[in-house]
């Protein structure tokens, strides 16, 4: 610090300005900022607890907000577990509704799951066990139904290959479906790789969760592919999640084969599925129908799911109630011919759509006929 | 002389409060004890500092009422950046620094002088005049015209009063007043030795 060297040339100036008045601040000055000064100092315990609140009001904000969000995204999995996509599943998902059934009945069911069931399935289905089945008559439908219905829990509950939580969870997890009947049909089980998960863990785990992508590729036949996607031979077994083995080959008949879509539903119970589109179109995937899904979907639900892969493009698709209302016409006619063609075609655009009982009969001999057939 | 030995005459205050073991305290450490909520250091520091930075200023604003509030408004500026207080510089210099920018304020709001002429630097167009430290009835005459200095010292220019004034009343060096009215060493030397030249002719003349 440089002083000016003023001390001594001004030292008169100094003494004089020193014997100058010398006045100083009013005593009610200083008590008053004497006390201004112990007030704060009094008030800094508020202070600080304003501020140990304020620390604090934060962190609480931050730690209720998310016992909110959790609360409200259990309640959320409690009431609509299939509106909750597994924040695993990074591909975009695709909601399409989908009941999930009860478990087939014990009886009907086998109790243990051995891989010889597939065998004993293929045994049953192949051409040579064929001609013992009788001709479908009338009387003999039960029965054969009876069979094909046998067959097909065998094959779903024994030949898809799904991890036990999965399903476990797929049961603890979705809905009570209503009660599913057995659809007419004799159809047998596609060669197909359903990738299709009905509930959220089901979709969130890496091997039943349906990758078309992959499925196109290592598939030579023809995929399934998810959305409402489901045979009657494996309704069960597609929506509780679980999976065929790839590239089985299979000598059913499907009854909505080469019907590559992607459903597009909206219903009370969904079904997550990934969905690649450009799979989906270069493998020409099959639609497998689930015939027990089909007793529960209205019609106005599933007239929106129509699959357009591998129909003509110009092709006018009538809505499924008009156009049972005309087969039934067709019935009451007895134009047999007009209605078994339409029947197909029917069946082709709506697979899962619940028949009344008159056509559904007439269905099931069409469709009996055409297993014959192959 | 140490400023607080010097000062310690001036108020009863001080010398109650400096039979207290902590009298030798520097002023910085006062101000920490009072942020951490010892109001005593806070006397200690009002009582240092209180007729210094009242006559600092009282003798810019020239009104009394308005001195005082002035004078008030700047310890409560202090009170209320106790918490904020961090030792950067003296806390005498800290202190001016707050008195001599609630002065700029006022003689803004008052607009009793440009106070624009705070910022300028002083050009020295003449030379000092010599000085007549050894003759010693100028010594005399001064100590005898005490009220006179006030008089001379309210015709001196807002800058070099302000410089006069923070380096008689606040104790401060000219590396302090620069830093505290915010301009050069160079300029705060200038402004000082022209106050005090200013000064020593007045009080001449009036011998």
């Amino acid at each position: 610090m440089m002083e000016p060297d003023l001390n001594n040339p001004e030292q008169p100036v100094r003494s004089a300005y020193r014997e100058a008045l010398r006045d100083e601040p009013p005593a009610s000055l200083d008590a008053a900022i004497r006390a201004a000064a112990r007030r704060a100092v009094a008030a800094k315990p508020q202070a600080f607890g304003k501020t140990g609140h304020q620390h604090w009001r934060t962190p609480l904000a931050a730690a209720a907000t998310v016992l909110l969000t959790a609360s409200v995204i259990f309640v959320a999995m409690d009431e609509h577990p299939e509106t909750i996509i597994s924040p695993l599943d990074k591909t975009p998902a695709i909601t399409l509704p989908m009941p999930v059934p009860e478990p087939l009945p014990a009886q009907s069911a086998p109790e243990t799951r051995t891989d010889n069931a597939w065998a004993a399935h293929q045994s049953m289905m192949m051409p040579g066990h064929l001609p013992q089945i009788a001709p479908p008559q009338n009387e003999q439908k039960n029965e054969r139904k009876t069979a094909i219905a046998r067959s097909e829990k065998i094959e779903s509950e024994n030949m898809y290959k799904a991890p036990k939580a999965s399903i476990a969870d797929t049961k603890r997890r979705a809905p009570s479906p209503p009660a599913v009947r057995a659809m007419p049909s004799t159809s047998v089980g596609l060669p197909s790789t359903p990738a299709v998960s009905t509930t959220p863990a089901a979709a969130s785990t890496t091997s039943p969760s349906l990758k078309l992508a992959e499925n196109a590729d290592r598939a030579a036949q023809p995929a399934s592919v998810g959305g409402a996607i489901s045979s009657a031979k494996s309704g069960s077994a597609i929506l509780s999640g679980e999976v065929l083995p790839g590239g089985v080959p299979s000598s059913g008949v499907s009854r909505a084969s080469a019907l590559p879509t992607v459903a597009r539903a909206r219903a009370s119970v969904s079904v997550s599925v990934r969905v690649n589109a450009d799979a989906i179109v270069n493998a020409k995937a099959d639609v497998n129908l689930n015939a027990n899904a089909a007793k529960t979907l209205p019609l106005s639900a599933v007239a929106g799911a129509t699959s357009s892969g591998s129909l003509e493009k110009n092709e006018i698709i009538e809505p499924a109630d008009v156009w049972i209302v005309r087969m039934s016409r067709l019935h009451t006619s007895g134009n047999n011919k007009e209605l078994i063609e339409e029947l197909v075609r029917f069946r082709k655009h709506y697979p899962i759509v619940t028949l009344p009982p008159a056509l559904a009969e007439e269905w099931a001999k069409i469709d009996a006929e055409q297993m014959l057939q192959k | 002389m140490p400023l607080h030995v010097r000062q310690c005459w001036y108020t009863d205050l001080y010398f109650t409060l400096s039979n207290m073991t902590d009298v030798a305290a520097t002023d910085e450490a006062l101000m920490l004890r009072y942020q951490t909520g010892d109001a005593g250091a806070f006397d200690l520091l009002y009582a240092r500092h209180r007729g210094g930075l009242y006559r600092f200023i009282q003798r810019q604003c020239r009104n009394l009422g308005e001195g005082e509030e002035l004078f008030q408004e700047v310890w409560i500026n202090v009170i209320q950046a106790r918490e904020s207080y961090r030792i950067a510089a003296q806390f005498r210099t800290w202190l001016y620094t707050l008195a001599h920018h609630r002065l700029i304020d006022y003689f803004r709001k008052c607009r009793v002088i440009d106070s624009a002429s705070f910022a300028a630097t002083d050009e020295i167009t003449h030379a000092l005049p010599a000085s007549r430290i050894s003759e010693p009835e100028v010594i005399a005459e001064a100590r005898q015209q005490g009220t006179m200095i006030l008089r001379l010292l309210n015709e001196l220019p807002a800058p070099q009063r302000e410089a006069f004034l923070l380096y008689e009343e606040g104790g401060l060096s000219v590396e302090e007043i620069a830093t505290t009215t915010g301009i050069t060493f160079e300029a705060a030397k200038s402004r000082l030795r022209y106050a005090f030249a200013k000064l020593r002719d007045g009080l001449q003349e009036y011998a």
